[in-house]
């Protein structure tokens, strides 16, 4: 398997914010006064807003002593109005051509941003400190940010069976052939994940690899088991994919966990009734 | 070590009779370290005054470290004289623009453009040397060092400690104290809206206990005090500057000896600050194991 090139990490770095996003964040930040929270909240939807956020933060050149996890966090340690500024930078690049259908897009914003939400509930049943748990929901709406990545570069019978593989539950295997070279997912997410200096979780999210130092013998989840069993979840949801074997039953027993994984329970109505909002403002149809 | 207050105005350089006293310049403090190395923290118009008591004693070596590139912290640089006469040398330490992607040479040159400058910053016949610091970098100054540490304003800036033979100032710069952005109402929020709260304020918790463990103990905190809480609370959140009375339970905190209020706001008179200080006395009555409280003043000198 090949290391993907500079090249590679380049157009990645291209990639547009989803178009719900930047449609949202462009409106709200004509307002000087636009609330913080909002402005957070929303870039928190976006895998790919959210990961241009935490590239420039934690670039070596800026110099950071200790790399940030989360936009939220950059905001309380330099400032909200950097984490905008960074925010508008990324939207100012040109939407690029792309050949996913608008459905297709808004379909993967939204199972990235259950996968995310998701995720850090998950880790807060499991009593993960107050402190990671941003970090966790950051981890899982970037968990599957590679696939997409890989639709950019490679072309569209690629991306279909990408999709297809996706529905199958055997991500795992997903192989992409671009240019000659073939990639496994997770190759391109570590490589990501290194050049961009990103902290775990979010760094074993992307190369899809449970870290070294998780403990085997806890019984409790460690933040990459709440992503894995968070994109189960959501990909059962959303795109009605059975839910397959991940070896994690013991740590999410379904007595604590079971109303969660319910697709007409509390916890999915709540992640969908959010998700909802965010997605049809009237004010911007 | 010796410390002087050039400026401590914030925002806009505010002379005139109402601040005579305290004095209009924007930031500037000068410190000497033991042996007299200069190191100068901000180049607000303060600087320029500081420049003309240099003029003597050329050739110099100085330490320019700027908190950050707001005007009110930069706008006297081109008017720092030494930069113009040959055998100087002017280092200069500041952060790196994560937006702009630019290092503080290149931030500071635009000030010194065709367009607001007639001197371009290749023309100046000092030798200027340029750092773009990292956070928490330590730079050695003769028998001092400076190290700095990021705090939260609406542009990246940097807190500088100086340390030299056991003393130590540290000052903010600008900082606001993070709020949090979630309200904290334990009895009527439902599950999610606390977990919002709480988890931000994990982040502040975090924070702020990383810079206090970093001012801990300071010989002299000099802090932005722009604002009264009851000003600050009405409309100036999110604009980046600190209140007196947060000062106050901060320096109590870290344990400081010393207390110095700065970045005094253009509109407040002598007068206006002599009473607020005069009320925050009367209101937080200081104890025997607080630090000194004052109101930063141009020209005044301080042995540590
Ligand atoms: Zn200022
Ligand atoms: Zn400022």
């Amino acid at each position: 398997m090949q290391r993907p090139g500079k090249k590679i990490l380049a157009q990645v770095k291209k990639m547009p914010p989803f178009p719900i996003t930047r449609r949202r964040i462009l409106v709200m930040t004509t307002d000087v006064n636009c609330p913080p929270r909002e402005l957070l909240e929303a870039i928190h939807t976006d895998p790919i807003l959210t990961l241009h956020i935490l590239r420039q933060i934690n670039a070596l050149e800026f110099g950071l002593a200790k790399p940030l996890s989360s936009p939220k966090q950059a905001a309380v340690v330099v400032g909200v109005n950097i984490v905008k500024n960074l925010a508008l930078s990324a939207l100012d690049q040109k939407p690029a051509r792309n050949s996913l259908l608008p459905e297709e897009i808004n379909r993967f914003h939204q199972l990235a941003y259950t996968t995310g939400a998701l995720a850090r509930m998950l880790a807060h049943k499991a009593k993960l400190p107050l402190i990671q748990l941003q970090g966790i929901q950051v981890a899982g709406l970037i968990f599957s940010f590679e696939l997409l990545a890989m639709k950019r570069l490679g072309d569209d019978d690629a991306f279909s069976d990408f999709f297809s593989n996706w529905k199958k539950g055997s991500l795992k295997g997903t192989e992409l052939t671009m240019s000659g070279s073939t990639f496994d997912h997770g190759t391109l997410g570590t490589a990501i994940a290194e050049a961009w200096r990103l902290p775990e979780p979010l760094h074993a999210s992307l190369a899809n690899q449970r870290p070294d130092t998780n403990d085997e013998e806890s019984q409790l989840p460690s933040p990459y088991d709440c992503v894995l069993m968070a994109s189960a979840i959501a990909n059962q949801w959303l795109l009605k994919v059975k839910k397959h074997k991940l070896n994690l039953e013991e740590k999410f027993p379904e007595s604590v966990y079971g109303p969660l994984f319910d697709p007409k329970g509390e916890a999915a109505h709540a992640i969908h009734h959010l998700w909802t909002e965010f997605a049809s403002d009237p004010e911007l149809s | 070590m010796k410390i002087v207050f050039r400026g401590v105005r914030g925002s806009i350089p505010s002379p005139g009779a109402r601040t005579v006293r305290y004095g209009g310049n924007t930031t500037c403090i000068e410190v000497r370290s033991d042996n007299g190395e200069l190191i100068i923290l901000d180049a607000g118009s303060g600087i320029f005054p500081l420049a003309n008591t240099l003029l003597a004693s050329l050739p110099i070596t100085c330490h320019i470290f700027i908190t950050h590139t707001h005007w009110d912290h930069i706008q006297g640089l081109p008017f720092f004289i030494p930069v113009f006469i040959p055998g100087n040398c002017v280092k200069i330490h500041g952060a790196f623009d994560p937006v702009n992607h630019r290092s503080i040479r290149e931030v500071l040159a635009r000030q010194m453009e065709y367009s607001y400058f007639p001197v371009r910053e290749e023309e100046l016949n000092a030798t200027m040397e340029y750092t773009t610091l990292r956070e928490r970098q330590t730079i050695e100054v003769g028998d001092a060092k400076v190290t700095n540490i990021l705090m939260n304003h609406p542009v990246l800036n940097f807190g500088y400690k100086v340390e030299c033979n056991g003393k130590s100032v540290f000052f903010t710069g600008d900082h606001e104290w993070p709020l949090n952005i979630y309200p904290d109402d334990a009895e009527n929020q439902n599950e999610m809206d606390r977990l919002n709260f709480l988890e931000y304020q994990s982040f502040i918790d975090e924070r702020n206990q990383e810079l206090m463990d970093f001012i801990h103990g300071v010989d002299a905190f000099i802090i932005d005090s722009a604002y009264t809480d009851e000003e600050y609370f009405n409309g100036k959140v999110g604009w980046g500057h600190g209140t007196f009375e947060n000062s106050i339970k901060l320096a109590r905190r870290a344990e400081a000896k010393a207390l110095y209020f700065t970045h005094h706001e253009p509109t407040r008179s002598d007068e206006d600050l002599e009473k607020l200080l005069a009320s925050l006395h009367e209101r937080f009555p200081p104890t025997e194991h607080d630090p000194k409280w004052i109101l930063a003043r141009e020209g005044v000198e301080i042995e540590l």
